[in-house]
């Protein structure tokens, strides 16, 4: 691993957070992951400067999204908790092209007393972002956004924390290209958003996708870095005394050749294995896999784009079906790992490759119910190749 | 009127910034509910009845309910105005309502001398007026909690009356009661906890004295639901979830959605509702709910009286593209199929197209051809760390969104709005968390790339033949700021459809051919959905629609304008 503190002017892409052995457990359903927060606008780049918290919001009719540091990030209409005496930044984007503006106030935003201590301009375009530089007052209560004071509307908190520290953890593809990513530091939960410098550029060139974690006392900290199709790396970070910021650079998972190619059949509700002997003519075969390992499942699409039926009720066909691989646990908190296109064509077969990894535990045609079977995977010991 | 003076349209414009000596000051915004009374005298107290309301159709003075009748036709009977005349129709007058927020809702109006209107707009904001001179006789703003999660706007769409009270939705999943003499309260029910993300934008309905409302959260991972209220005490008759439990695995249904939000249908033959169910939850990552996620995206009916379920129809099973049925279904009775009589439940969803359900079974008849372009359709979406982008038509905002649908008995013709615009779509995982956002994914608006094969129009107004499915004709529509067209039709025994576009046009369309008749400007968008009636003592037609920009994206301007057209017989 290396890592290395950097200035906020130049963050380059020189040190490589490389993948080493996986924490136990899986990183995605940890902690409070996030939920919609943005209409994909490039929001600017943002940490916090001198002692003070710098916010990132972005500013939708359905509310105030946050974004970052790691305590706003994906919460609707997030309490800002605000340093006394310390000079603050809220940074905030239009969302939606609606009008918004940022105000705070004292006593309800709606309530007969309240009185404006900060205000921004108004906004109308999509994608436009303008800031408010404050020191926080102790009458401060609540933020919202004018034209939209019954959806758009927070608390304001104010804490007097100990001496804390900011982590800024960008995330990365191995060409240099910005990742958005799930990044976890202790039991702290962010996304790696896209953002640009200084503000958003024409050019993509200056895109990065940043998470940043804020409020941090020294320390040893654990961290984790995933998304869909690319390693999971973790290691430990020190924080020391001064702020930090480090690249992760994650690779994709790219399989070899496979270990054992399984060939199976999707019919309604069910899956039916073909080929090695050991599944065949099964029904939702267990597969049996080795961690680290490459496997390959050929399937033929027996049913088309099924129509489901049943009494007095009627569907139009499915949008046709997939091999999904997903993790253990509820179905709501299914971490997927492999997700194939749909396929709608009767007869059709696909090839589906991927690695085993030790957190795979049922493959799934997503859009039938009971086309679901088991996956247990052996060995590994906490170890999954790292790049 | 002095509505400076009003403090319920104080309370609903919340806020209104006044720059003082130090900086700004806050007026205005309720603590609790806000009753101003002008002139509450003018009303005539004369109850709604049974009768009134299940005649509302045939009969030119009243427009009772949201959707014109039971059947949802949006159609008055009132015939003054015609396609040979509609070019001599003029504004009567321009009423503000002084709040300015959302404007997607459909004024009602109880005959009378005068008549009386009740007309809604966000936030939760009610005036009943006066419509010969365009006075406010009392108005009236709710107070919505702190903490309401909605996800698109602060929308009210309209009101609902049986005798003496008046009713609309609260946006923190209620219904309030009002005396509808005076404007004061009479009762609220929460049909649900605002706080894991439930919301109420629409109109409710009532029949024999139920009140019957659904559920809003979609976005949130909430459990959709339709309910039945007594409509004299609001207790709580029935509430019947729309997810059936053999139909979702594992712990998926629990925020498997399929949220009913917008007004229920009634069938007083048959005794039943039909509503349109919204998306599954989470929207975009669909491996969390395996299986077609019955009913959502689809149609069910429901027992009035019980509320158990009849059938329902699944327009897009499993769906990751938040291509949600919405728009009020609406009901054509004696629809000559091949010889036969049918009775149809028109639904004209997000996927683009429109389907023609036999009421009795749920069966579905025929599917329209399409009315929005179809590109794309189908496509697995990409997850967020992957470059590949599919831009689709139609986006999350449809094909027909929440816009009501008109069905034109003269013409024998259903009026449908359908967006016609790209969007890319990619998911990702997202865990659960009550009363936050629950998309599993996210949208691009608009598509980061627009596919070649897209004609570069946002939107279609279209005729569809219920009995055929075949789209007789079609306007494209182009908006310059690229604002999506948000409200629905309305039609007219003569055979003329009103529409009101993103472009401020208010437009008399020939419902037979399409062609526009009659057009009046306004200077920002319309987003509501238009009404008529019949005032015999002045002898006329009167057609009012309300003015100003609304909607989830890319809204446009406010507006705070309810206008009303006239035309002497």
């Amino acid at each position: 691993m290396t890592n290395e503190q950097r200035s906020r002017v130049d963050v380059s892409r020189r040190g490589v957070l490389k993948g080493t052995a996986t924490i136990a457990g899986a990183a995605a359903t940890a902690g409070r992951a996030g939920a919609y927060r943005d209409l994909d606008v490039t929001l600017p780049a943002t940490q916090n400067d001198g002692e003070g918290r710098t916010f990132q919001l972005l500013g939708i009719v359905g509310g105030w999204m946050g974004i970052a540091p790691h305590d706003v990030d994906a919460v609707s209409n997030p309490t800002l908790r605000l340093i006394e005496g310390e000079q603050h930044e809220i940074i905030w984007t239009n969302g939606d092209g609606a009008t918004h503006n940022f105000n705070i106030t004292s006593g309800s935003a709606v309530g007969d007393n309240g009185e404006v201590l900060e205000a921004t301009e108004t906004l109308t375009e999509q994608g436009a972002t303008t800031s408010l530089e404050f020191t926080p007052q102790e009458e401060m209560e609540e933020y919202f956004c004018q034209p939209h004071p019954a959806q758009m509307r927070g608390p304001v908190e104010l804490i007097s924390p100990d001496e804390v520290r900011e982590l800024v953890v960008h995330v990365e593809d191995e060409n240099g290209e910005p990742l958005g990513a799930e990044v976890l530091v202790g039991d702290r939960h962010s996304f790696s958003n896209i953002a640009a410098r200084p503000t958003p550029p024409e050019e993509t060139s200056d895109e990065q996708a940043m998470a940043r974690f804020d409020l941090l006392e020294d320390g040893e900290y654990d961290i984790e870095i995933w998304t869909y199709g690319h390693e999971r790396i973790t290691d430990t970070v020190t924080v020391d005394g001064s702020d930090r910021e480090l690249v992760a650079t994650l690779s994709p998972i790219e399989p070899g050749e496979p270990t054992e190619t399984y060939s199976m059949r999707l019919e309604e509700g069910q899956w039916v294995g073909q080929s090695p002997d050991s599944i065949a003519d099964e029904t939702n075969p267990t597969l049996e896999l080795e961690a680290g390992e490459t496997y390959a499942v050929e399937w033929e699409n027996a049913i088309g784009r099924h129509q489901p039926e049943g009494e007095n009720r009627h569907y139009e066909p499915l949008p046709g079906h997939n091999f999904a691989i997903a993790s253990n646990g509820e179905t709501n908190q299914w971490d997927t790992y492999v997700r194939s296109d749909f396929t709608a064509d009767e007869g059709a077969t696909q090839s589906v490759e991927f690695v085993a990894k030790e957190e795979m535990a049922i493959y799934l045609d997503q859009s039938q119910l009971d086309a679901l079977g088991e996956i247990t995977v052996s060995g590994g010991d906490g170890e999954t190749t790292g790049d | 009127m002095a509505l400076r003076n009003d403090r319920a349209v104080q309370a609903a414009r919340d806020i209104e910034l006044q720059e003082i000596e130090d900086g700004y000051t806050l007026v205005g915004g309720p603590e609790e509910a806000v009753t101003e009374q002008h002139d509450t005298d003018r009303i005539p107290e004369v109850d709604v009845d049974q009768e009134m309301l299940s005649n509302t159709g045939d009969d030119p003075e009243s427009w009772l309910m949201y959707g014109g009748n039971y059947e949802q036709h949006r159609a008055t009977p009132a015939d003054v105005i015609t396609p040979e005349n509609v070019s001599d129709l003029e504004l009567e007058y321009e009423l503000s309502v002084g709040t300015g927020s959302s404007m997607e809702g459909t004024p009602i109006v109880v005959p009378g001398d005068p008549p009386v209107m009740y007309q809604t707009n966000g936030p939760n904001h009610m005036k009943a007026i006066d419509p010969r001179e365009g006075e406010v006789l009392w108005s009236y703003t709710y107070a919505p909690p702190i903490g309401v999660e909605l996800c698109c706007d602060d929308n009210n769409r309209g009101a609902a009356v049986l005798g003496d009270k008046v009713y609309m939705t609260t946006l923190d999943s209620g219904v309030i009661a009002l005396d509808r003499y005076t404007g004061e309260e009479v009762w609220h029910t929460s049909t649900a906890d605002h706080e894991e993300g439930y919301s109420a934008t629409w109109a409710p309905v009532i029949r024999d004295g139920t009140l019957y409302t659904g559920s809003a959260g979609g976005e949130y991972g909430v459990l959709g639901f339709v309910a039945a209220l007594d409509a004299e005490s609001g207790e709580m008759q029935w509430q019947t979830d729309t997810l059936p439990e053999d139909e979702w695995v594992g712990a998926s249904r629990e925020h498997g959605c399929g949220t009913t939000w917008m007004t229920p249908t009634i069938d007083e033959e048959r005794g039943v509702l039909y509503t349109a169910v919204a998306n599954p939850g989470p929207d975009f990552d669909g491996t969390v709910r395996p299986g077609p996620n019955f009913p959502t995206c689809g149609t069910i009916s429901l027992d009035l009286e019980s509320g158990e379920w009849e059938w329902g129809f699944q327009s897009s099973p499993h769906d990751v593209w938040d291509y949600d049925a919405v728009a009020p279904r609406v009901l054509v009775r004696d629809v000559d199929v091949e010889g036969e009589s049918m009775d149809i439940v028109a639904g004209s969803d997000k996927t683009g197209w429109v389907y023609m359900l036999d009421a009795e079974s749920g069966q579905l008849h025929e599917r329209s051809e399409e009315i929005c372009q179809h590109i794309n359709m189908w496509e697995m979406i990409p997850h967020i760390s992957e470059d590949e982008r599919i831009p689709f038509v139609p986006g999350a905002p449809g094909g027909n969104d929440w816009q009501p649908p008109s069905y034109n008995p003269e013409t024998g013709l259903v009026y449908v709005i359908h967006q016609n615009y790209p969007q890319d779509l990619y998911w990702r995982y997202e865990e659960f968390s009550e009363g936050n956002p629950y998309w599993g994914g996210n949208l691009d608006d608009p598509a980061s790339e627009f596919p070649d094969e897209w004609n570069e129009s946002i939107t279609a107004f279209a005729a569809v033949d219920p009995a055929t499915g075949e789209r007789v004709w079609r306007e494209w529509i182009e908006s310059e700021e690229e604002r999506y067209m948000w409200g629905g039709s309305l039609s007219t025994a003569t055979g003329l459809v009103f529409n009101g576009t993103q472009n401020g046009t208010f437009v008399a369309y020939d419902g037979e051919s399409g062609e526009r008749l009659w057009e009046h400007e306004f200077d920002v968008p319309i987003s509501a959905s238009p009404m008529s009636w019949y005032d015999p003592d002045e002898e006329k037609q009167y057609v009012a629609v309300q003015v100003g920009g609304s909607g989830w994206l890319r809204q446009g301007p406010r507006g705070d304008t309810l206008a009303v057209f006239s035309m002497d017989a």
